[in-house]
């Protein structure tokens, strides 16, 4: 999710170079293995802590990570190299991040404008899309490290000369810089909200949530006059053009399934007390 | 002895589709199901590096010979891991593809000294250590899904 509408004006006037960039930033990510990937995403979400602290509530963390790793285990990626982590984060803003390897938060904003379980698995499908569909590594661009060579993969603490770790974490710094500006201010593109949009719905229905959470969330927002396409959500679709979407994909693919009460009790009971 | 050996030449074609590819662990571990589902109870462990015959696939699963059981499919690659070579450069004009599973060689090293540089991350850091140390058994998660009826 993104924080302004500047990346949506960026990728509109990019358009004249798109095709060259894009083979560079492909280029680019498929160079980073699974643990790579992971150490990328632990300093994303350090940042992100950083500038949000983290809510150190075990029963909330408990809770949002027993949600998302049922939707998670049902999705595209099951399996990451350290696995999946939804976290908690404070802030009066309603935002959802993503960072690469699995690392997930939401706000404490956003938990208290969602209003059950099966809303926020549809959200933290959404999420999950963006690390299944590595939004995050993407965003980093080839000349970061066009002149590095490439090194056995593998944890390997401790086997770099001094040299090579100076060479390497000037590479990283150069990565972290260009992730984190995707994940924490710039947000992704429109169409990448879409085929997150997408897989998010699918991810929830086939791990036995209702989708159309997502649906009645974002009817909700409008609602109460929430412009979602400010804030969390200012690179995605239009709401109006969301809810179509993402109704049309519900119906097509048969993804409604039973609502619980027990569920949105809980939710009540943990996530917004 | 015609029928056996055609019995014979049968069974190693067989075993040999079966099996069908060797692939490598390439997250840090994963647990190998019974069956292909997730809250299946898990029938053993394997390690980042470890090697696999894989043989059926279903959905996002591919079933292995050793131990007998299912992984998902995006927990091994095609690509030779070795997690205790020595990270060694490969030089500026190799290719990935020839290193195998190949990257940059960001690892805990590189995190650490990126850390000495940003020492106002450190503490942010340690909240991410305590965030991975939140983790659920799969009983406690089985037991949720059928609290929450959550029919899969």
């Amino acid at each position: 999710m993104a924080v302004n509408a500047a990346h949506a004006i960026d990728i509109g006037s990019a358009i004249g170079t798109a095709i060259t960039g894009a083979q560079k930033v492909a280029e680019a990510s498929k160079d980073i293995t699974p643990s790579e990937e992971h150490y990328i995403g632990r300093s994303i979400a350090a940042m992100v802590i950083d500038r949000y602290p983290l809510v150190q509530d075990p029963a909330l963390t408990q809770y949002i990570n027993k949600v998302g790793l049922l939707v998670a285990y049902s999705s595209d990626r099951p399996e990451t190299y350290g696995g999946y982590h939804f976290g908690v984060v404070q802030s009066s803003e309603a935002n959802a991040f993503a960072c690469p390897g699995g690392f997930i938060f939401v706000t404490t904003a956003l938990l208290k404008e969602v209003g059950s379980e099966d809303q926020l698995s549809a959200i933290l499908g959404h999420e999950i899309a963006h690390v299944a569909h590595r939004d995050g590594i993407n965003a980093i661009k080839k000349s970061k490290w066009t002149d590095l060579g490439f090194y056995a993969a593998g944890e390997a603490a401790g086997k770099f000369s001094p040299n090579e770790v100076k060479e390497l974490t000037g590479a990283f710094t150069g990565v972290i810089s260009d992730v984190g500006k995707k994940v924490i201010e710039s947000g992704y593109s429109i169409s990448d909200e879409k085929k997150a949009d997408s897989a998010g719905v699918r991810y929830a229905s086939a791990a036995g949530y209702d989708p159309n959470g997502i649906v009645a969330f974002l009817q909700t927002e409008a609602e109460k006059g929430i412009d979602t396409n400010r804030g969390p959500f200012a690179s995605h679709p239009k709401t109006d053009t969301r809810i179509k979407e993402l109704k049309a994909e519900i119906e097509k693919e048969n993804l409604s399934r039973q609502v619980a009460d027990v569920r949105t009790n809980r939710y009540k009971a943990i996530a917004r007390r | 002895m015609r029928k056996l050996l055609l019995g014979m030449l049968a069974m190693t074609f067989f075993a040999g589709s079966a099996w069908a590819a060797s692939m490598n662990v390439q997250v840090r571990e994963v647990d190998v199901k019974g069956s292909p589902n997730y809250l299946s109870s898990s029938v053993g462990k394997l390690n980042y590096g470890a090697k696999v015959e894989t043989g059926d696939e279903q959905d996002n699963w591919v079933r292995i010979s050793q131990p007998s059981g299912w992984i998902p499919k995006s927990s091994v690659t095609k690509h030779k891991v070795d997690v205790n070579a020595e990270a060694k450069f490969s030089g500026r004009s190799a290719s990935h593809d020839e290193t195998a599973l190949a990257g940059k060689g960001f690892n805990p090293q590189v995190e650490a000294e990126y850390k000495r540089q940003n020492p106002g991350l450190v503490a942010a850091y340690s909240k991410v250590d305590w965030l991975e140390s939140q983790t659920i058994p799969l009983p406690a998660l089985n037991a949720f899904a059928a609290a929450g009826k959550l029919g899969r």
